[in-house]
């Protein structure tokens, strides 16, 4: 087994990512809670990665580091720092040759990416004015619901129709999903309307860098079960089952590009 | 006592500090430095400050002539101080050398130097001004053959924000305070605010427009709410063509007959033809200019080509000024081009601004210069599809007024079919080798937002990248500085797969 040892580090507004590759492919991921050091946050994921693996002590033993992250968010110690979109784009071309669009929902931000045929990226639009549809935005709505994330995904998933909810801001939407509920509106319902409302806030930004098969969606947002189906519904093209966990995909590509240096 | 001592001594040691960290820096520089780029830094900086002592010393005559009232005006007129500090100016040139820092120094010293002669003669003559709604070329010409003042609403608004971008929050924030729409322009918001506050300089007569929604709503304001005579010149929608171009001509002869029968203004057809022809003379320079843009490198790049413009255009159209500095940068071109060189050692990629520049961050161009190797090349507010003008006959000249104000850079956006804010994008992009387009997102525009997929499609089909930056060109707190170079950054590095010439450029 190879001794390299390469990292990605994804610095987000909501966690903090790493991942640790060799010629064998990842052998070490770790998501943390981002602090408000982005030098902090990087130290935490790397070194909860580090832990995992046998023949790394520190940081320093990588023979490479490339980091990225939210706006430009760096990681101070990295060899590197790429642009997020870049990362994001290699992570997903990497699991399938084919994603010629990707939709990254984080927790602050969309962003849209569309790739070249050799996985290089031809053009990006981002929703970086509002959190309305991003991780935030489930959180807030979740707690309105009284439930976990991963419960509120599933619910929409069980409703027969949907009540539109406004897409504008997450303010409003949070107003007027109280008000949803308080007139007995069924949930699942509801919920349907909140993932539609962000499925149509990815397809717009999708259509903006033009939407073409395969497509993708990564970042922590991709594990929400209802919006992939609200999505898949909306612009009629299967989205793809990423090979790992969608929300790695950024430190992934980092620790790639990282390889390839 | 014991605390002043300390903040005195803390100062005295904190200069001292900083006294000595850049001694320690010149030094690295002479040691490190060749003699000939030593000479020429030391050639250019004897430039800027030789510059910056006219302008202030033109200025200072300018303004000693409305004597003692200058106080009252700056009292009357805050804005006006903002044309003071001219520092944002003159930062302009940091990074740039030789001959295009002489031509950037030029068009900053052009427009500095007019600028405050026109405020003292708007200032002392009010039975002569003539407030104008949005870009005065052609009725600028019109005004002063008439012996009247031309004065552009939008002027002061925008020559504040490139001083100091914060210098219009509050009158945007006044005109929204006082009911117009908060995703109104801000441009026009700006000049709406600084009415609202009764700091808008005395008129004789006010010419409205219909360029734009936001001209349509000021016109109405203007109409409803100032007591003196106000004309609206309403353009055709489809206007390039023969039968719009013959009709609006008859209608700027109707405002020439409203201005002398409703304010001092007398035409005089002689001077105006005399006034095209110096204009003339001056495009003559300008479409020279931009045939030298052709060459790869740009020989001049950025302000030399969109400011200098902006300039001409809004203070001195058909003024012997607007001459003397584009044959400058004539010459400033030529000398590039005979040494073989170009404004951007580092040219690696031609841009075009399309949409108008970003007046908050207008370092923006700058920074992409001195980062990613971007000349700006052209960019629409300079374009110029009407040329010369024909002063062979009072008909000629009016039609071509009419054709001025017709082709006017908001005008395009805003009138007509797509095709006349499409094509000539194209055009330059075709025949400059142009291979990105830089376009402001101006979040009140809602003409340009509506052409933003068919521009986006469209060089797509080409394969021209097209990076659009969402902003509000007049007012920090849509966008700030961080994210509009972020967004850039993150487009040359992701999308155009550039590698930075240098990590951090100098800041202004």
């Amino acid at each position: 087994m190879s001794s390299a040892y390469y990292g990605g580090c994804d610095v987000g507004s909501t966690t903090t990512k790493a991942v640790i590759l060799n010629s064998q492919g990842i052998i070490a991921r770790s998501i943390v809670p981002s602090k408000t050091d982005p030098e902090d946050s990087a130290n935490a994921a790397l070194e909860g990665a580090i832990q995992k693996v046998n023949g790394l002590a520190r940081i320093q033993d990588l023979v490479c580091l490339v980091g990225t992250g939210y706006g430009r968010t760096e990681v101070p110690f990295a060899d590197k720092n790429i642009s997020e979109l870049s990362c994001h784009a290699m992570g997903a071309f990497l699991c399938d040759p084919k994603i010629k669009s990707i939709v990254d929902i984080g927790g602050q931000d969309i962003k849209a990416i569309s790739l070249n045929e050799d996985g290089s990226l031809c053009d990006f639009a981002m929703n970086d004015k509002c959190a309305a549809g991003t991780g935030r935005f489930f959180e807030a709505m979740s707690r309105v619901f009284g439930m976990e994330l991963e419960e509120f995904s599933a619910l929409s998933l069980e409703a027969k129709r949907s009540v539109p909810i406004t897409s504008q801001c997450s303010v409003f939407a949070e107003s007027e999903v109280l008000s949803l509920i308080a007139k007995k509106v069924p949930p699942s319902e509801i919920a349907l309307g909140i993932q539609e409302s962000v499925a149509q806030r990815c397809y717009t930004l999708l259509r903006r860098v033009g939407l073409r098969e395969k497509v993708a969606i990564t970042g922590g947002c991709a594990k929400n079960a209802g919006l992939v189906a609200a999505l898949t519904k909306l612009i009629k093209l299967d989205i793809v089952q990423l090979s790992i966990d969608p929300q790695l995909m950024g430190a992934f590509g980092a620790a790639i590009f990282a390889q390839r240096r | 006592m014991k605390s002043i001592n300390s903040v005195g001594e803390n100062t005295i040691v904190s200069a001292f500090e900083s006294v000595k960290s850049r001694a320690a820096e010149f030094w690295k520089y002479l040691r490190t430095t060749d003699k000939e780029s030593i000479v020429s830094d030391i050639i250019d900086t004897w430039l800027l400050w030789k510059t910056i002592v006219k302008v202030y010393v033109r200025a200072v005559k300018t303004l000693s002539k409305r004597g003692p009232r200058i106080i009252l005006d700056f009292k009357k007129y805050p804005y006006l101080l903002y044309a003071v500090d001219l520092r944002s100016f003159f930062r302009a040139v940091r990074g740039r050398k030789g001959v295009y820092r002489k031509s950037i120094l030029k068009t900053l010293e052009t427009m500095a130097g007019v600028c405050v002669e026109y405020f003292v003669e708007a200032l002392s003559n009010p039975d002569r001004v003539i407030y104008f709604q949005g870009s005065i070329a052609g009725i600028s010409e019109l005004c002063r053959a008439m012996g009247l003042i031309p004065y552009s609403d939008l002027f002061m608004p925008i020559l504040s924000v490139l001083l100091n971008p914060h210098s219009m929050e509050k009158y945007i924030d006044f005109a929204e305070s006082s009911g117009i729409p908060a995703d109104s322009c801000s441009v026009i918001k700006s000049a709406q605010g600084i009415f609202f506050k009764g700091q808008e300089f005395k008129a004789a007569a006010i010419i409205g427009n219909n360029m734009c929604e936001g001209q349509v709503n000021a016109s109405l304001l203007y109409r409803k709410m100032k007591d003196i005579p106000l004309f609206t010149l309403a353009a055709p929608n489809n206007f390039k063509s023969d039968r719009a171009e013959e009709w609006f001509g008859k209608e700027i002869m109707r405002l020439v007959e409203w201005l002398e029968e409703n304010t001092p203004g007398r035409m005089d057809w002689d001077r105006l033809r005399e006034i095209f022809e110096e204009r003339n003379r001056a495009v003559e320079a300008e479409m020279e200019l931009w045939e030298m843009m052709r060459l790869q490198p740009a020989p001049l790049a950025s302000e030399a080509i969109w400011l200098s413009h902006l300039a001409s255009a809004n203070l001195m159209s058909g003024a012997k000024e607007a001459t003397e500095m584009f044959r400058t940068l004539v010459e400033c071109a030529k000398e590039n081009m005979e040494k073989g060189v170009g404004a951007n050692p580092n040219e690696r990629y031609r841009a075009v601004i399309w949409n108008p520049p970003m007046a908050v961050y207008w370092h923006v161009y700058r920074y992409l210069e001195l980062k990613w190797g971007v000349s700006v090349i052209h960019e629409s507010l300079a374009y110029n599809e009407v040329g010369f003008v024909d002063s062979s006959s009072k008909e000629s000249m009016l039609r071509d007024v009419g054709k001025l104000l017709m082709n006017a850079p908001m005008a395009i956006i805003a009138r007509g079919p797509a095709a006349y804010y499409l094509d000539p994008l194209f055009s330059i992009i075709k025949n400059w080798g142009v291979n990105l387009v830089l376009v402001s997102d101006h979040v009140g525009c809602k003409s340009a937002a509506a052409m933003a997929g068919m521009l986006r499609e469209r060089a797509r089909q080409e394969g021209i990248p097209v990076v659009r930056v969402p902003i509000d060109i007049m007012d920090t707190r849509f966008v700030s500085k961080d994210e509009v170079f972020n967004k850039l950054d993150q487009f040359m590095e992701t999308v155009m797969k550039a590698e930075p010439l240098r990590k951090k450029v100098p800041a202004v």
